[in-house]
């Protein structure tokens, strides 16, 4: 019990870095000129069921949501995230710290010690704090989760001749991350 | 028997409520009419009949605003008081209702008791028809309306009484049901729910100290506040030494302005009662509220805002999980946390244990903090020749952080007003300019209110300036805690 105590203790120091407005993996995955990092916040309301809200706060509705399945899944426990930032180096000439659309991003989340998982995929959306790709999931109880995110290169048109094209464009990759899920908690809370 | 006679057993058995150190010997013909308003004690005199509908009233409204929108549909994201009656309801309460009333003990006193509190009423109504038991030594304690206080505040926070229409109904509806219960049980023809345990009358008695209406005995004898379980008022106050405020509700039977021998209603000062607090019964459970009461006020207000809640809720839910308690992820029963997964909201144990134990950690660091500053300006006017003991002396010197303390549990009890003053067309800028003008505000008064009680102590002028600075220290330490409840983080 004592020893229980103590690396509870030790937990308390050594997680410090945990970000205030959600869960976020503490390092970024960086590869061809893009950082990746999973997160998650509470579920979010989007806005195939925020329609009127959008219309009420005088905002344009997004034309091409229609085939998107947005609703929350049937109690869902959190709102998948994955952070995609374009760096300085990037072969693209997006601006630094630009967001990198047109991904296609699948997911794939397992529960570490047993064989329940759960997949899909994220949608590209917006929030107050910028772009994202992001779904509602229903996780299986608290826990530790391995995700694991596929990222497919953006399904765009390039420039092919040797003056103009970017230098380099990727084949599918993983992004994975574990984290341990305890609830959903306060409304807004993390 | 006369009604109002203080009783010999009763007053015996009580002694931890007469703590009267200082005796001010008063002399009945030396008691002056100055500021008296007798058109007020009039106007009651003849219409306090008419009190109980107005009380029923009351009693209908806080049934209709606590009830009725738990069976209205869920308010939209969007939807704001004037087109919601739940958000009304919630805005009603906490946006004017509480801040309103809590203000008010500054202009008049404890009137929202004895005039519309419909529970208090409520309270009375059944005690005229219930047991009338003897109320025992456990309610007369005087730490019990704190207990009641803490034990709302934190099950305001792990039910959501803010944001919930069905925890703002527990809560409420709790308070009127023990009042109802306790006054059916104990007591004979008065309000011991009142008196002993109700927190918000706790609250609104001790800042009425503060207020300027005082009730006075017209011939008081000397001795200072006696508690009396057989007079005639309803929170037992002996009528004949009658002069401060912290139990008198303002029921005005009491006050009869052609009786040579009945209690008069005067104007004083701000904080006059205050400033003399060494004459008017300053009482260790009183200096455990300021600092519990206005420590677990702050902490449900810091666990929604500090980052260092989600770092502990995160921790501790890590250790329960590597050690498989899995339990802390189910839900408790639904009077004791949240459960609102349609509101994306749902509290499981581990947020239970979470917002109780950093609620109760921001409630001991300052508690312990807030003493400690405490302790050394006493000290301090010990070393500069004070007339009191230690303990008494820290005892009243603990007073002067009354106006802090209020203004802090206006902001953060009360700070849905502010939202009604955004809806008045205030900008976010004018809402901090006039919270920063009301805890200078406080700040002033309450080094003010340590200037007069130390000169009380017997402390020379030059020698007071000391022990105000750390008097000040202890101010500026209460609002450094609010900060990010005036300014946000
Ligand atoms: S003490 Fe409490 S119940 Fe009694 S009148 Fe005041 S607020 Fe109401
Ligand atoms: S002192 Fe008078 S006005 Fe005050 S509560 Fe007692 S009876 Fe009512």
């Amino acid at each position: 019990m004592k020893i229980k105590l103590l690396t509870f203790a030790a937990l308390l120091l050594t997680t410090l870095n945990v970000n205030a407005a959600g869960q976020t993996q503490e390092q970024g995955f960086v590869k061809y000129g893009m950082e990746f990092k999973g997160m998650y916040i509470q579920p979010v309301i989007m806005s195939e069921m925020a329609g009127m809200d959008h219309a009420a706060m005088g905002h344009e509705m997004p034309m091409n949501m229609d085939d998107m399945d947005h609703a929350i899944p049937e109690g869902a426990d959190i709102h998948l995230e994955l952070r995609v930032e374009v760096t300085e180096d990037n072969p693209y000439s997006f601006k630094a710290g630009a967001w990198m659309p047109y991904l296609k991003v699948d997911y794939r989340i397992e529960k570490v010690g047993t064989k329940w998982f759960t997949s899909g995929s994220l949608m590209p959306m917006i929030a107050n704090d910028g772009p994202h790709y992001g779904n509602n999931v229903k996780l299986n109880g608290v826990g530790k989760y391995s995700i694991k995110y596929r990222v497919t290169a953006p399904d765009l048109m390039l420039h092919m001749d040797k003056e103009t094209a970017p230098s380099a464009w990727f084949k599918p990759f993983m992004v994975s991350w574990d984290l341990t899920y305890l609830g959903i908690g306060k409304k807004g809370g993390y | 028997m006369a009604i109002n006679d203080n009783s010999t057993t009763a007053s015996a058995e009580i002694e931890i409520i007469d703590i009267t150190n200082s005796v001010e010997v008063v002399n009945p013909k030396a008691v002056d009419q100055n500021n008296r308003l007798t058109w007020l004690e009039w106007f009651f005199h003849h219409h306090k009949d008419k009190l109980r509908w107005v009380h029923l009233a009351m009693f209908g409204l806080f049934l209709v605003l606590l009830f009725l929108p738990l069976f209205l549909a869920d308010p939209g994201e969007q939807a704001t008081p004037l087109d919601n009656f739940t958000v009304f309801s919630n805005y009603l309460m906490w946006g004017l209702w509480f801040p309103l009333v809590f203000l008010s003990v500054i202009f008049t006193g404890r009137s929202w008791c004895g005039l519309l509190c419909p529970m208090g009423a409520a309270s009375e109504w059944a005690n005229k028809r219930g047991l009338r038991r003897r109320i025992p030594a456990i309610i007369r304690w005087e730490g019990m309306p704190i207990v009641s206080f803490i034990i709302i505040t934190f099950l305001g926070q792990t039910v959501g009484v803010r944001d919930h229409p069905e925890a703002l109904a527990e809560v409420f509806g709790g308070v009127m049901l023990m009042a109802i219960i306790v006054g059916f049980i104990w007591g004979n023809k008065n309000r011991a729910w009142c008196r002993h345990m109700c927190p918000i009358g706790l609250m609104l008695g001790l800042f009425s100290r503060l207020g300027v209406v005082q009730f006075t005995s017209k011939k008081p004898k000397a001795g200072g506040d006696k508690y009396a379980e057989n007079s005639f008022c309803p929170t037992m106050i002996d009528l004949r030494q009658k002069r401060e405020s912290r139990h008198c509700i303002e029921c005005f039977r009491c006050v009869n302005p052609e009786a040579k021998s009945s209690v008069m209603v005067k104007l004083r000062a701000p904080g006059k009662e205050v400033e003399e607090i060494k004459t008017h019964n300053p009482g260790a459970a009183e200096v455990w509220f300021f600092l519990l009461g206005t420590g677990s006020a702050l902490g449900g207000f810091l666990w929604l805002t500090l980052p260092e809640y989600e770092m502990m809720r995160q921790s501790l839910g890590e250790w329960f999980i590597s050690n498989e308690m899995y339990w802390v992820g189910e839900s408790g029963p639904w009077w004791l946390m949240s459960v609102h997964p349609e509101r994306r909201e749902v509290f499981n144990w581990l947020d239970f244990f979470s917002i109780v134990g950093f609620m109760a950690i921001v409630t001991l660091v300052f508690t312990v903090v807030l003493s400690a500053i405490n302790a050394i300006t006493t000290y301090l006017a010990q070393l500069f020749g004070s007339a009191d003991n230690f303990k008494q002396s820290f005892k009243e010197l603990a007073y002067q952080y009354m106006p802090v303390a209020m203004v802090s549990l206006l902001i953060g009890l009360g700070g849905k007003l502010f939202e009604w003053l955004t809806i008045l067309g205030l900008d976010n800028s004018a809402l901090i300019s006039i919270k920063i003008a009301l805890f200078s505000f406080s700040i002033i008064w309450s080094l003010w209110l340590g200037w007069k009680i130390l000169a009380r102590q017997q402390l020379k002028a030059r020698a007071r300036i000391v022990p105000c600075i750390t008097g000040l220290l202890g101010s500026l330490f209460v609002g450094f805690c609010w900060w990010p409840a005036i300014f946000g983080l």
